[in-house]
C-alpha cells in the first residue's frame, strides 16, 4: 500500500512538473494535466492538500488555457468527485491564496467567472472550517474576506462585465445565506444548511452580528441595484434569490417589497426593452408563485399574492393555492395588500419561536403600525398628552407652531422620521417617485375630503357616509402610513451613506463596526410638537356666487386629480384601497368615484339654477374620463348611474326638469366612439343604467365602418340578448341591416340575427316574423305574369329575382324537406313562383326526389289546379299512367317560343330517361304516339304539333327505328291522326333513309289521306318537299301516285314543283318521255 | 459547427417542437438535448377528448407502431406517424426534464411560456448548488407541425448566433443577440439567467 502511494506521488510530480514547464508547448502541458486528471478520475491518485496546493500554484501561470484548466479542475476536485469534506476543508487553506490571486489580478472574464463560482461553492465550507477550528484558520478567513471584498467590488462597479456580475450575484447570495440564521420554517435539511447557527456564539474570528448585518445589507443592496441593472443581471438576481428565500424566509418580505417598487419604476421602460421588462416580470412571477406555494400559511402571503397580481400577465388559477383562487376573480377581491396585512398574527399573542431580530425592517415597522392601530384612541390621546406635558416642562413652549394656527386642512407639519425627510429630498431629484407623489397627494386628498365633508349636504341614505359620517375629522399625528414602507427599506441601506452621494455601492461601506440597523429605534423618533385640544369648527363663511363657483370647481378638480394621482394604472379594481384616511378608514377607488359623482348631482342640487356652471363641471368629468377611458370606465359608470338616479329623484318632484343623464351619455358616447375598437365599448353600453334609442343609434357608426362593423354587430347582439329593455330598438336596428343594400353588412346582420333562431324563446319569433314579412314584401315585388320560370335567361331579371335565385339554395338548406313540403301545402296565393323555384332547386340537387314530396306536389297541383310549370321538376317521377294523364298540362305550356320548347324537351327527355328505370317504362315510341292521340278539346292541334316538333329535337332518343315504328303504329290505327303527315315529313327530313318505307306507307294509305283535308294538304307539302329537297329531281314517288293525286300535287298554288317537273321531263330522253301518261304531257304542255 | 456550447430544447411532450429543433440543431452539428416538461407525453387522438397518452421514456418506435395499428390512415394524415418516424431516428424516447436532465447546459430554449416557468422553477427547486449560470430563453411556438418547423429554423438561427466563435463571452453578448434575432423573427421571447 505504501509502495503504491509513493508510486502515485511520483506520477503526480512528473506530470505536474511537466505541466509547470513554461517553455513547453501549451498543448503538451495540457496533455500532462489531462493525464493527471484521468488518474484522479480513476482514483489511482488520491488528492491530498499538498497536491492541490501544488496544482493551484499553476493559477499564477501566464497561459490562460492553463489557468482556466486549473480553475475547472478545482471545481472538479472540490465539488464533483466526492472528496471527503474534511479533506476539502483542510485543502482550502492551501488553495485559496492562488484563487485570491486570480480574483484580484486576472484579466480574462472567463477565468474570473469560474473562480467566482468556485468561491460560491466553497464559501460554506470555508465558513464551516473557520467556525469549527479557530486556532489555525485566521489566514484562511482573511483570504476569504479579501476575495469577498473583491467580488463585491465587481458587483458594485458599473464597468464590470455582465457575466462576471452574474457570477458575483450567485456568490453574494451564497454569502447572504451562510451569514444569516436558519428559521423554523426554512426549507431543506438543517444539516446541509450552513448558517450562522452553525457557529458558536462567541467566536474569536467570526463576528456573528457583523456577518448577519452584512448579509442583510447584501440582500438590500442587491435588490436596490435592480433599479439600475441590465435585465440579465436582474433576472440572475431573482433566480439566485429563489433558493435563498426558501431557506431564509426572513428575506421574503424585503424581496417582495423591492419587487413592488420595481413595478413602480417608470424609468425602467426607458432603460430596458419590452422583452427585457417582460422577462424580468416573468422571472419575478415565477419565483413569487413558488414562494406563494411554499409559504402558503406565512403571514406575508397576501403581500406575495398582491405583487403577483401587480406584475400583471396571465394568472392561471390552478397554479395558485386554493385559498387565493377566489381572490383572482375580480369581484371577490376584498382588499388590497394594505388590508391583508391584518392577517399577521398579533406577536404578543403568538408564541414566539423565532428570533425577531431576523425580521427585515419594513416588516417590523409594519407590525408596529398595526399594533399601534389596535391601541384604543383614548389611550393614545392620554399618552400623547403625557408626552406633551413632559415636553412643556422640559423645554420652552414650542415656538414653531401655535395650536391656533394649526388648521385641520394643513398637514404639512406632520412629524416624520428625519431620515425620511432627507430621503424625500433625494427622491425629489429623481423626479419620478410614485411614493413621493402618493404622500403629497394623500394630504391634498384629505384636504379635499375635509372640504367636501364640510360643504356638501350628504343624503342620509348615502352609503358614502361610511367614510364621511365622522364629520369632525381631526388630523392627528398618526404612525407613518403604510405606503412609506418602500422608503424604509431603502433606509436600511441609505442609513450608512447619508453623507455619501446616493449611489448603490453599499459593499464599500461595510466596516467591522457597521451602523446598519436591523431593528428600528423608537426612541430616536422626534416627539410631535402639536398641542392637542378639542377643535371647534369656525362659523361658515359666506362666499360670493363667483367665489363659490370657483371654489366648487377647484374642489371638483381636486377630487379628479386625487383619483388620477392615486390610481395605480394597472389596478382597475374599484375596491382597491387608495389611501388610509386620518381617521384610520380606508378610501377605496369606488368611494372616490361616488364622491365625485354625488358632488356633481345631489351635492349641487340646492343651486340647480346655475346649470351652465355645472355643465362645465360635467365637461371636466368627460375630459377626465376621456384621458384614459379604459381605466376610467368604472368611474364613468358610477357617474352615469348617479346622474340617472338623480334625474329620477328630481323628475319625481319636478316633471318639467330636463334630465341630464341622456344628454351626457350621448355626449360621452360621441367623444369616446371615434377611438374605440374593442369590447370595452360593448361592456360599457351593457353596464350603463339605461339605454334609449338615440344612444343606441350611434352603434350604426360602428356597423357602417368596415373596420369596426364586427364590433358594431357584436354590441347590438349583446344588447339584444342581455338588455331586454333595450331589445326592441336594438333589434330594430339589427333587422334593418338585414335588408341593407350592402351585401357585407347585410350578411353580418343576418348572421347575427340568425343565431337566435330557432332556440331563443322571444327573439327568435321576432326575427322570424320580420323575415316572413320581408319575404312577403319581396314576393309582392315579383310580378307573377312576367316571372318566367327561366328568369335567369330573362332579360328583365330584376334584383329581387336575382336575390331569390342566389339564396334559394340557402333557403332550402335552412327549411329542409319537411319545410318544403309544409310550404307546398300552405303557401299563399301569389307565392307560386317562389315555391316553384324552391321545388326546382331542390329536385335539381337530388337524384331521386322523396316520394312524399312528389305526392304532396302532385296533389297540390291537382287541388289548386297549378299550371304545367309545377310538373316540370317532378313529372318524370310519376308512374306511366300518371305521366300520360298530366302530360297535356306540360304540353300546354308550349308557346311557340324556342325557350319553352327547350324546357319541354328537357322534361320529355327526363321522362323517358327516368321512367326507363321503372317497372313500367314510358318508351319514346309510346310518348310520340301519345302526342298524336291527344284529344283536341284538351290540347289544340297546334300544341300537339309543337310537342311533336320537340320530340324531333331529341334526335338521340327518337331514332329512325323508333320513328318508323311510330309511323307504322299510327298508320294501322282506325283513323290516321291529324298531325300524321307532319310527323312523316319531319321523319323523312331527319332520316332520309326512312323515305322508302314511308313512301310505301303513304301510297298504301293515300286514299285515306285524301279523305282528310289536313292530311291531304300535309301530303302535298310532303311530296313537294320530297321531290324538290329530300330527293331532288327524283319524281319516281310522284309518278307512282294515282292520277288525281298527281294532278292535285302538281296543280298546287306554288308552281315551283310543276316547273321543275317539266324541266326534268324535257331534259330526259325520248324513251323516258314516252312512259309518261298522256294527261301529264298535256298538263305540262310538252310537245312530243 | 459551433464552439461546443451545450443546448437543451424543451417543450411539453418532447415530440414536436423540441424534437424539430433537436433535429435541425443536430443536423447542423450543435450539442443539443431535448426534453419535455409535461407530466406525460400527449399526442392527438381520434378526437379532442381522446388523446394518446404515454409515459415519458416510452420509445418513439413503440408509439409509432401503436398508432400505426390503431388507425394508420388518421395518423398518417395528421402527420403523427411522420413525426414519430423522424423522432425515432434521433433518439430512443421522449425525456422528461425533471427526471432525465442531469447535466448542465449553457442555453436552454423553451418553446412555450409554461415550459419556461417550469424550467426556471425547477432550477430553483434543485437548489442551484452547482453554481453554474444558464441562459433560459423562451420562444413561443404554436404546437403544430408547420409552426414547429418554422420555429425550428428560427431556433437554429439563434443557436448559430449564440454558438459562434465570435461570441467568446455569451453573458455579455446575449442581450444584443436576442434583440437582433427578434427583429428578424418577431417571436415573443423571454430571457432569464438562472443557475444550475
Amino acid at each position: 500500500m505504501n509502495n503504491s502511494h509513493v508510486f502515485e506521488d511520483k506520477r503526480v510530480s512528473v506530470l505536474l512538473d511537466q505541466a509547470a514547464e513554461k517553455q513547453k508547448e501549451v498543448q503538451l502541458r495540457l496533455d500532462a494535466l489531462n493525464s493527471f486528471k484521468q488518474l484522479v478520475g480513476e482514483q489511482s491518485i488520491i488528492l491530498q492538500p499538498e497536491i492541490l496546493h501544488k496544482i493551484s500554484g499553476l493559477l499564477r501561470d501566464s497561459v490562460s488555457e492553463i489557468k482556466e484548466w486549473i480553475v475547472d479542475f478545482m471545481d472538479y476536485a472540490f465539488m464533483r468527485i466526492g472528496l471527503p469534506r474534511t479533506l476539502r476543508k483542510d485543502s482550502l487553506d492551501k488553495v485559496l491564496p492562488s484563487i485570491g490571486y486570480v480574483i484580484n489580478y486576472e484579466s480574462s472574464p472567463a477565468i474570473i467567472k469560474k473562480a467566482i463560482l468556485w468561491n460560491a461553492s466553497v464559501y460554506p465550507i470555508i465558513f464551516e472550517r473557520v467556525a469549527e477550528n479557530s486556532t489555525d484558520s485566521t489566514s484562511l478567513w482573511n483570504n476569504a474576506l479579501s476575495i469577498k471584498s473583491q467580488i463585491m467590488r465587481f458587483f458594485d462597479s458599473e464597468d464590470t462585465n455582465q457575466g462576471v456580475k452574474i457570477c458575483a450575484v450567485k456568490y453574494l447570495v451564497v454569502i447572504a445565506k451562510v451569514q444569516s440564521r436558519r428559521m423554523p420554517d426554512s426549507l431543506g435539511k438543517p444539516e446541509e444548511d450552513i448558517s450562522l447557527s452553525y457557529c458558536p456564539p462567541l467566536h474569536p474570528i467570526l463576528d456573528l452580528q457583523y456577518l448577519e448585518k452584512e448579509s442583510i445589507s447584501i440582500v438590500n443592496g442587491m435588490l436596490m441595484v435592480m433599479r439600475t441593472e441590465t435585465s440579465s443581471v436582474i433576472t440572475a438576481m431573482i433566480n439566485a434569490f429563489g433558493p435563498l428565500l426558501r431557506v431564509r424566509p426572513q428575506y421574503v418580505l424585503t424581496f417582495v417589497n423591492h419587487v413592488v417598487s420595481w413595478t413602480k419604476i417608470p424609468e425602467r421602460n426607458l432603460r430596458l426593452s419590452q422583452f427585457q421588462i417582460k422577462s424580468v416580470n416573468k422571472s419575478m412571477k415565477v419565483q413569487l408563485m413558488a414562494l406563494l406555494r411554499i409559504h402558503e400559511n406565512a403571514p406575508f402571503v397576501m403581500e406575495i399574492f398582491n405583487v403577483i397580481i401587480a406584475l400583471g400577465g396571465k394568472n392561471d388559477p390552478s397554479k395558485f393555492p386554493r385559498q387565493f383562487r377566489r381572490h383572482l376573480q375580480r369581484d371577490t377581491v376584498e382588499e388590497n395588500g394594505r388590508g391583508a396585512v391584518q392577517r399577521i398574527p398579533n406577536p404578543q399573542q403568538s408564541n414566539i419561536s423565532f428570533d425577531p431580530s431576523q425580521f427585515a425592517l419594513p416588516f417590523v415597522v409594519e407590525v408596529i403600525c398595526l399594533v399601534l392601530k389596535t391601541i384604543p384612541q383614548e389611550r393614545l390621546n392620554q399618552a400623547k398628552k403625557a408626552i406633551q406635558e413632559r415636553n412643556a416642562r422640559q423645554t420652552a413652549p414650542a415656538p414653531q407652531l401655535e395650536a391656533a394656527d394649526l388648521k385641520p386642512k394643513i398637514r404639512d407639519q406632520k412629524p416624520r422620521d428625519p431620515r425620511l425627510e432627507e430621503e424625500e429630498e433625494e427622491e425629489e431629484e429623481e423626479e419620478d417617485d410614485d411614493e413621493k407623489v402618493m404622500i403629497v397627494e394623500s394630504e391634498s386628498l384629505e384636504r379635499v375630503i375635509d372640504e367636501i365633508v364640510q360643504d356638501i349636504p350628504i343624503e342620509s341614505d348615502s352609503d358614502l357616509s361610511v367614510d364621511l359620517d365622522n364629520r369632525k375629522v381631526k388630523f392627528e399625528p398618526t404612525p407613518p402610513p403604510y405606503e412609506v414602507n418602500d422608503m424604509d427599506i431603502e433606509d436600511i441601506y441609505s442609513d450608512d451613506v447619508v453623507a455619501e452621494p446616493p449611489k448603490p455601492d453599499m459593499m464599500e461601506e461595510i466596516t467591522p463596526t457597521p451602523p446598519i440597523e436591523s431593528t428600528p429605534e423608537p426612541q430616536a423618533l422626534p416627539v410631535p410638537a402639536f398641542k392637542f385640544q378639542p377643535y371647534a369648527l369656525p362659523p361658515p363663511e359666506s362666499l360670493s356666487q363667483e367665489q363659490s363657483n370657483s371654489f366648487i370647481k377647484n374642489t371638483f378638480k381636486n377630487i379628479l386629480d386625487v383619483e388620477a394621482a392615486l390610481s395605480d394604472v394597472k389596478d382597475k379594481r374599484s375596491n382597491v384601497v387608495l389611501t388610509t384616511l386620518s381617521n384610520g378608514k380606508r378610501l377605496t377607488k369606488s368611494q372616490l368615484h361616488i364622491m365625485a359623482s354625488r358632488f356633481l348631482t345631489r351635492g349641487l342640487e340646492a343651486s340647480e339654477h346655475d346649470r351652465k356652471q355645472f355643465d362645465e363641471l360635467r365637461e371636466m368629468i368627460i375630459q377626465f374620463i376621456l384621458e384614459d377611458f379604459r381605466n376610467r370606465t368604472e368611474f364613468a359608470l358610477t357617474w352615469l348611474d348617479e346622474e340617472w338616479y338623480h334625474d329620477s329623484i328630481v323628475l319625481h318632484k319636478d316633471p318639467s326638469y330636463t334630465p341630464n343623464y341622456s344628454i351626457w351619455l350621448c355626449r360621452l358616447l360621441d367623444r369616446i366612439m371615434p377611438a374605440l375598437e374593442d369590447r370595452i365599448f360593448t361592456q360599457f353600453l351593457l353596464d350603463v343604467p339605461e339605454l334609449f334609442e338615440d344612444a343606441v343609434d350611434r352603434i350604426k357608426i360602428f356597423c357602417n365602418d368596415p373596420d369596426r362593423s364586427t364590433l358594431g354587430f357584436t354590441t347590438l347582439s349583446e344588447l339584444i340578448e342581455l338588455r331586454p329593455p333595450a331589445r326592441p330598438f336594438c333589434l330594430k336596428i339589427l333587422l334593418a341591416y338585414c335588408l341593407h343594400r350592402g351585401e357585407r353588412l347585410r350578411s353580418s346582420a343576418i348572421t347575427t340575427a340568425n343565431k337566435w333562431f330557432p332556440d331563443h324563446p322571444v327573439i327568435s319569433s321576432e326575427v322570424e316574423s320580420f323575415a316572413l314579412q320581408s319575404l312577403k314584401q319581396l314576393s309582392q315585388e315579383i310580378p307573377p305574369p312576367t316571372y318566367d320560370y327561366h328568369y335567369h335567361h330573362s332579360e328583365a331579371s330584376d334584383s329581387i329575382q336575382k336575390m331569390i335565385r342566389n339564396y334559394s339554395q340557402k333557403i332550402i338548406d335552412t327549411i329542409g324537406l319537411a319545410g318544403l313540403i309544409d310550404l307546398f301545402q300552405t303557401f299563399p296565393d301569389g307565392a307560386e313562383d317562389f315555391v316553384l323555384r324552391l321545388l326546382i332547386v331542390y329536385t335539381n340537387k337530388t337524384v331521386q326526389p322523396p316520394v312524399q314530396l312528389i305526392n304532396t306536389a302532385k296533389s297540390v297541383i291537382v287541388q289548386r289546379n297549378l299550371d304545367g310549370r309545377f310538373l316540370f321538376p317532378i313529372i318524370a317521377y310519376f308512374d306511366k299512367e300518371e305521366i300520360l294523364r298530366h302530360l297535356p298540362k306540360v304540353i300546354l305550356t308550349l308557346d311557340s317560343t324556342e325557350k319553352q320548347r327547350e324546357i319541354v324537351k328537357k322534361v320529355f327527355s327526363k321522362i323517358i330517361t327516368v321512367s326507363a328505370k321503372t317497372p313500367t317504362p314510358l318508351e319514346p315510341r309510346e310518348l310520340l304516339v301519345f302526342l298524336h292521340q291527344l284529344k283536341q278539346n284538351e290540347v289544340s292541334l297546334k300544341h300537339s304539333v309543337e310537342a311533336i316538333h320537340v320530340c324531333f329535337k331529341l334526335t338521340n332518343i327518337f331514332t329512325s327505328q323508333i320513328l318508323g315504328a311510330v309511323l307504322q303504329h299510327l298508320s294501322v290505327q282506325p283513323e290516321l291522326p291529324p298531325p300524321f303527315m307532319r310527323t312523316v315529313t319531319l321523319s323523312v327530313r331527319t332520316y332520309k333513309n326512312l323515305s322508302g318505307f314511308v313512301n310505301e306507307l303513304l301510297l298504301r294509305y293515300i286514299n285515306q289521306i285524301w279523305q282528310n283535308e289536313m292530311l291531304r294538304k300535309g301530303f302535298i307539302l310532303y311530296c313537294t318537299e320530297y321531290c324538290l329537297k329530300i330527293q331532288p329531281n327524283d319524281f319516281k314517288f310522284l309518278l307512282r301516285l294515282p292520277k288525281t293525286q298527281i294532278l292535285e300535287v302538281l296543280e298546287q298554288k306554288d308552281p315551283t314543283l310543276k316547273k321543275q317537273f317539266r324541266k326534268t321531263i324535257l331534259d330526259s330522253n325520248a324513251d323516258q318521255r314516252r312512259l309518261l301518261p298522256g294527261y301529264l304531257i298535256e298538263l305540262l304542255e310538252i310537245n312530243s | 459547427m459551433g464552439i461546443g456550447r451545450n443546448f437543451a430544447v424543451v417543450c411539453a411532450s418532447n415530440q414536436n417542437r423540441s424534437m424539430e429543433a433537436h433535429h435541425v440543431l443536430t443536423k447542423y452539428g450543435f450539442k443539443v438535448k431535448s426534453y419535455g416538461t409535461g407530466s406525460a407525453v400527449r399526442l392527438p387522438g381520434p378526437s379532442l377528448d381522446r388523446p394518446n397518452i404515454y409515459p415519458f421514456g416510452t420509445p418513439y418506435d413503440f408509439m409509432f407502431n401503436d398508432l400505426y395499428e390503431k388507425d394508420v390512415k388518421l395518423y398518417k394524415q395528421n402527420g403523427l406517424l411522420d413525426m414519430l418516424d423522424r423522432n425515432r431516428k434521433i433518439k430512443l424516447a421522449p425525456e422528461q426534464w425533471y427526471t432525465e436532465a442531469n447535466e448542465t447546459f449553457d442555453v436552454i430554449i423553451t418553446c412555450e411560456e409554461r415550459c419556461f416557468d417550469a424550467i426556471c422553477e425547477d432550477l430553483t427547486d434543485r437548489g442551484e448548488h452547482k453554481n453554474k449560470p444558464v441562459h433560459v430563453i423562451n420562444i413561443d411556438i404554436k404546437d403544430n407541425h408547420e409552426d414547429a418547423m418554422i420555429g425550428g429554423r428560427a431556433i437554429l438561427q439563434l443557436a448559430q448566433m449564440i454558438d459562434n466563435e465570435q461570441v467568446a463571452d455569451l453573458d455579455e453578448a446575449i442581450t444584443g443577440i436576442l434583440q437582433e434575432w427578434q427583429e428578424k423573427y418577431k417571436y415573443d421571447i423571454l430571457h432569464s439567467v438562472a443557475y444550475f
